[in-house]
């Protein structure tokens, strides 16, 4: 294999690479939202953008919600069985993680949704 | 190696080359087009996907116009005016093809909605006069009156004639008026090629076709409380859909109060007074523009119970929405909205 091949794969994988990323962009990320709610209720928006950690506690039962790059986890809660804390991160709209017997659900929800085309009165 | 290299470059000409051919066909000569214009007594929008040769307003200005000066119960020379000053008249009048067609399409909606939508309350609602602040509640014998003209024997079709059978009787189609606009103004601009439009009246609203981005149309649900802070709440819930129709009946906007109490729009034709119920609002959400505003106003002069089985009979889809902020959402609807304020509950239905 000559050096100039190299040179040609190289740029080939950049250009692969390039075009994955403008998919990528363009098909995921969107701006988005964490919505939690505790029964039914939102308790809150917060905005993915910002790292923080959200804890929740309502009469003795504790979850704490963490937002970082993006991306949305349970890591820590008082609840019987902890199925909140196995689930996988969340960061995509419409995705959730949920804890059952705190009845607390947390959701992206992306911005776009928010947006209406129209009111109906 | 220079084989894989030329080959490479090749495909990714072609590659490019295909994507653009789609962007192409995706919007083509296809352009959003919107406005917004009054007529029929409320503020017109639309939003429309269409080829640029296509004037968008001009083709929805032209069929709303017409249809006005057809059927507007408030233009003195509409054909519906006509119609209506040849009450008592036994000889009746010769009626325009547009306005025959909606009267045909009205009875048949009147008939299987046990008549409480009724296209004959015109004397009812000339004699309250809601909009007007200044006339007071008429008195028990004049309502009483208003609604014996308005039964709906008082209309008969023959043909091409319509006669209204005693002086003061009449026909209202404020009801329905609107929604027949939106169903026509749907249809044209489909055979113009449009790939996708929104036309709103307010209270009714069609859609059809996907957007840029294969994405379904979105509406806000109007928070139907006249109370609290409209800014923040302006919507309760969001519907995505296409191809269909939603019209609310609501009694937050028209309506006017006399010595502390609410007289709204929404007259019960049996009772001749606005519609009493727990119902702040109703959306009929159909096919056809015409019958989701018939159905919305009979829906919500029934009331919940009533209401809803009529939205079971006629295969329509139905978001009731009542006074202590419960909801009930017809089970084809539960996909497609979401409930964005959080003080909306389900309501219990009891069965």
């Amino acid at each position: 294999m000559k050096p100039a091949d190299k040179v040609i794969i190289i740029i080939l994988l950049a250009f692969l690479v390039w075009g994955g990323f403008v998919y990528y962009r363009m098909t995921t990320v969107e701006e988005s939202h964490l919505e939690i709610y505790k029964g039914g209720e939102l308790l809150g928006r917060y905005s993915l953008e910002e790292d923080r950690e959200i804890r929740l506690e309502y009469s003795n039962q504790i979850n704490i919600v963490r937002i970082e790059n993006g991306t949305v986890k349970m890591v820590d809660a008082n609840c019987p069985h902890q199925d909140c804390l196995k689930q996988l991160p969340i960061k995509f709209p419409e995705t959730s993680i949920i804890c059952l017997p705190h009845e607390i659900i947390l959701k992206i929800v992306s911005d776009q949704e928010a947006e209406v085309d129209i009111i109906v009165r | 190696m220079k084989r894989i290299f030329y080959m490479a470059v090749f495909i990714f000409v072609i590659l490019s080359m295909c994507s653009c051919m789609l962007n192409d066909k995706e919007m083509g000569n296809i352009v959003e087009q919107e406005g917004s214009f009054m007529a029929m007594d409320t503020v017109i929008s639309y939003k429309v996907y269409a080829p640029k040769s296509i004037e968008v307003d001009q083709l929805i200005k032209k069929i709303v116009l017409d249809i006005e000066q057809e059927m507007s119960r408030t233009i003195e020379d509409s054909a519906l005016s006509k119609l209506n000053a040849a009450a008592g008249n036994e000889n009746g009048i010769v009626l325009t093809p547009g306005i025959r067609e909606l009267l045909e399409e009205s009875i048949t909606y009147q008939a299987r909605s046990d008549a409480d939508f009724r296209i004959t309350i015109y004397p009812l609602v000339v004699l309250w006069d809601i909009m007007n602040p200044d006339k007071g509640v008429p008195s028990e014998a004049e309502i009483a009156r208003a609604l014996e003209l308005s039964n709906p024997g008082m209309l008969k079709l023959e043909g091409d004639r319509a006669f209204l059978k005693n002086a003061g009787s009449g026909v209202d189609l404020g009801a329905v008026a609107k929604g027949y606009a939106a169903d026509k103004v749907v249809t044209e601009l489909e055979k113009t090629g449009a790939s996708a439009g929104l036309i709103s009246f307010g209270g009714g609203v069609s859609v059809f076709g996907y957007k840029p981005g294969n994405k379904l149309w979105s509406l806000g649900l109007e928070y139907p409380f006249a109370e609290g802070p409209i800014s923040v709440q302006s919507y309760y819930a969001i519907l995505k859909y296409t191809d269909m129709s939603i019209n609310t009946s609501g009694v937050y906007q028209r309506r006017k109060i006399i010595d502390g109490k609410v007289y709204h729009h929404l007259f019960d034709p049996k009772t001749g007074y606005p519609a009493q119920n727990d119902l702040a609002a109703v959306s009929i959400i159909d096919e056809s523009a015409t019958r989701a505003d018939a159905f919305s106003t009979a829906v919500y002069v029934k009331g919940f119970k009533e209401g809803l089985k009529l939205v079971e009979e006629e295969g329509l889809e139905a978001i009731f929405v009542f006074n202590d902020k419960t909801y009930y959402i017809t089970p084809g609807l539960s996909e497609s909205i979401r409930i964005s304020n959080s003080e909306f509950k389900p309501h219990e239905t009891g069965r």
